[in-house]
């Protein structure tokens, strides 16, 4: 890992070096990947525009004018470009919403966990998965999602209820 | 099996966020100490979120593969050069209000029957702008514009004076040229015609400006900077 702080990172990718921005994807990428997950509730999805995300990242980097912030850049600009693709992907989105679970003997309590996740509507999905998922505390999801503690408490709450309704509804508790 | 108290549903899972203040959660754990159906609701919860962290786990562990996938795509990109505002803060400030109070006279103008009258769309403009650039932008503006021209007044130089109009006709130009590009062909048409209008009314009233500005410089005369000097902050505010 590079222990260079992301001002200097930021500096140095902005003279094109590659070296330098890699150090950026590796602090940051996970970040990026839960976020772009969050909003797309599909891990293939999730890693296409996370990738997206990056690039775009670098090839942008001249225009972020302060280097310490680009973990919050970074972040908006997955979070945007993944609330693009939902748009355009909403009746493929929808179509997989409305389907019946596939339910077997077989699937394990994660797999559904994994499946019930994907059905919440994104905008309770996305504080979730970065307060579970990524680890961070409430006061940071609300920061990052420009909300307030109160706010991310109540899509918190009910992302949980409907969670445990969903898989309770199949009989099934992880 | 009995049911969890529903008007407990979400105070065990705020207690399960850490949401509740200290009277609260102890409320709670009083309830649970005497129910089991919420008790075990509580269970149920828990491990969901275990559940969650689990799923997190499992996806962190994929991490360093992805992050040399996106390290190897970078390989064919390149940072973009920087965009550099063309236009100086004064100058940003002065099209965009023009701009911004021209757009709404011309929305008032598309909206009525009559088509555009220029004459009348430069009055409107002018009245706008000299209410609206008062409480919020006069004195700044009139500051600045005082510095410059005493800083133009000071100048016998005219090549500067046609370089600083040339600028401004390059800025606007450029303004709208970006701006048109993404709005729509009708709001296109209508913008381009109010920068014509503007930039002509503009024009007319530079020549003014100019002539007036030569008239007071050759009446004064006196406390004049050099002309090499200002040939230098004219350069390199052209540069910036």
């Amino acid at each position: 890992m590079d222990e260079r702080s992301d001002k200097d990172l930021v500096t140095a990718s902005c003279g094109g070096d590659r070296t330098a921005y890699a150090g950026l994807v590796r602090r940051h990428y996970a970040h990026v990947f839960l976020v772009c997950f969050g909003v797309l509730g599909n891990v293939h999805d999730a890693e296409d525009v996370a990738q997206d995300a990056m690039i775009k990242g670098f090839e942008q980097i001249r225009q972020l004018r302060a280097g310490d912030q680009f973990g919050g850049w970074i972040v908006a600009i997955a979070r945007n470009l993944s609330i693009n693709q939902l748009r355009k992907r909403k009746t493929r989105d929808e179509a997989l919403a409305a389907r019946p679970p596939e339910h077997s003997a077989a699937q394990s309590g994660n797999e559904d966990l994994e499946r019930a996740v994907a059905r919440l509507p994104w905008d309770l999905r996305l504080p979730l998965v970065m307060h579970y998922l990524d680890g961070q505390d409430v006061k940071a999801v609300a920061e990052r999602l420009e909300m307030s503690p109160s706010g991310v408490y109540l899509k918190l709450r009910t992302a949980i209820k409907e969670l445990q309704q969903m898989l309770t509804a199949k009989g099934d508790t992880p | 099996m009995k049911r969890f108290c529903p008007e407990m549903q979400d105070r065990i899972i705020d207690y399960m966020l850490g949401a509740l203040d200290a009277p609260e959660a102890q409320a709670v754990r009083e309830h649970l100490d005497r129910c089991d159906a919420c008790r075990q609701f509580l269970q149920g919860l828990t491990q969901q979120g275990e559940g969650l962290l689990g799923l997190g786990e499992r996806m962190a562990a994929e991490m360093g593969a992805r992050q040399d996938r996106v390290i190897r795509a970078l390989e064919t990109v390149a940072p973009n050069a920087r965009v550099v505002p063309i236009i100086g803060g004064f100058v940003r400030v002065a099209v965009a209000a023009v701009l911004v109070l021209g757009a709404g006279v011309l929305i008032g103008r598309m909206t009525a029957p009559r088509p555009i009258d220029p004459e009348q769309l430069r009055a409107d403009l002018e009245a706008s702008i000299a209410a609206s650039l008062k409480p919020a932008l006069q004195e700044g503006i009139l500051a600045e514009l005082d510095q410059r021209l005493q800083a133009t007044l000071a100048s016998n130089d005219t090549k500067l004076r046609v370089e600083v109009a040339e600028q401004i006709s390059r800025d606007l130009q450029s303004f709208a040229s970006r701006f048109t590009s993404g709005s729509e062909q009708l709001m296109d048409r209508r913008f381009a015609e109010l920068v014509e209008v503007i930039e002509a009314a503009r024009l007319t009233d530079r020549r003014q400006v100019a002539r007036a500005l030569e008239l007071i410089r050759v009446q004064t005369g006196a406390g004049l900077r050099s002309v090499a000097a200002l040939r230098e902050n004219a350069a390199t505010t052209l540069e910036n």
